[in-house]
């Protein structure tokens, strides 16, 4: 089928169900990139160390730099 | 005076390309103990995080510490506390960089914006594997 004649009919679908087939053919672009889908699923875990906005840790640190801190 | 730069690859510890991050090389200073390291640079990261044994292979002791860091995320769960050492990079003048010292092990040296990417300008170039570091300005010895 192409997508010529899907059009008409994916026009037709309400929005919910439009939302639901971008996900849809995003999915399948992901599956068809072979390293992509390879690497994230091998049931590997992906740690995440980054410590967002961690603003009371930056003013600490900013006074340790004033303070010039260092272990003598 | 042009700001010099030089060029790093991203790093995959042979986990293959998609797993790639930029990881940099680095030398950590304090007193007179230095560790070559590889830091991840992390512009997510509002501070830079130092683990537990890299701190003590630097000769730092905890107890010495004053100045208490309370990270966030997955880090929030253990104590950090601050500690200033010297950096370099490559043929770069050395800086200061303050870490968030934590008492995890299972975690990377973390550069963030707080004060790496204050002292470093970087640029990523994720689809060609490489990311410029770039002094901010030529620097002497501080």
């Amino acid at each position: 089928m192409s997508l010529a004649e899907l059009e008409p009919v994916v026009r037709t679908l309400p929005r919910a169900e439009k939302l639901q087939l971008v996900r849809l053919l995003v999915n399948e672009l992901v599956r068809e990139d072979d390293e992509v889908a390879r690497f994230m699923g091998e049931n590997r875990e992906f740690p995440v160390w980054t410590p967002l906005e961690a603003v009371d840790a930056a003013q600490s640190l900013m006074q340790a730099l004033e303070a010039g801190q260092s272990v003598a | 005076m042009k700001p010099r730069v030089k060029q790093f690859s991203f790093v995959d510890h042979g986990q293959g390309p998609a797993a790639s991050l930029p990881y940099l090389p680095i030398e950590l200073t304090l007193t007179n103990r230095t560790q070559l390291v590889e830091a991840l640079v992390d512009s997510g990261s509002a501070v830079n995080v130092l683990p537990y044994d890299v701190g003590l292979q630097l000769g730092a002791i905890w107890e010495q510490q004053t100045i208490p860091v309370q990270l966030t995320g997955n880090l929030a769960r253990e104590e950090a506390r601050a500690l200033v050492v010297s950096a370099k990079i490559a043929e770069f003048a050395s800086v200061k960089l303050a870490f968030a010292w934590s008492k995890l092990n299972t975690i990377p040296v973390i550069l963030g914006q707080v004060n790496f990417f204050m002292e470093f300008d970087v640029c990523f170039f994720r689809s060609r594997g490489v990311f410029r570091i770039f002094e901010i300005e030529p620097k002497k010895e501080r």
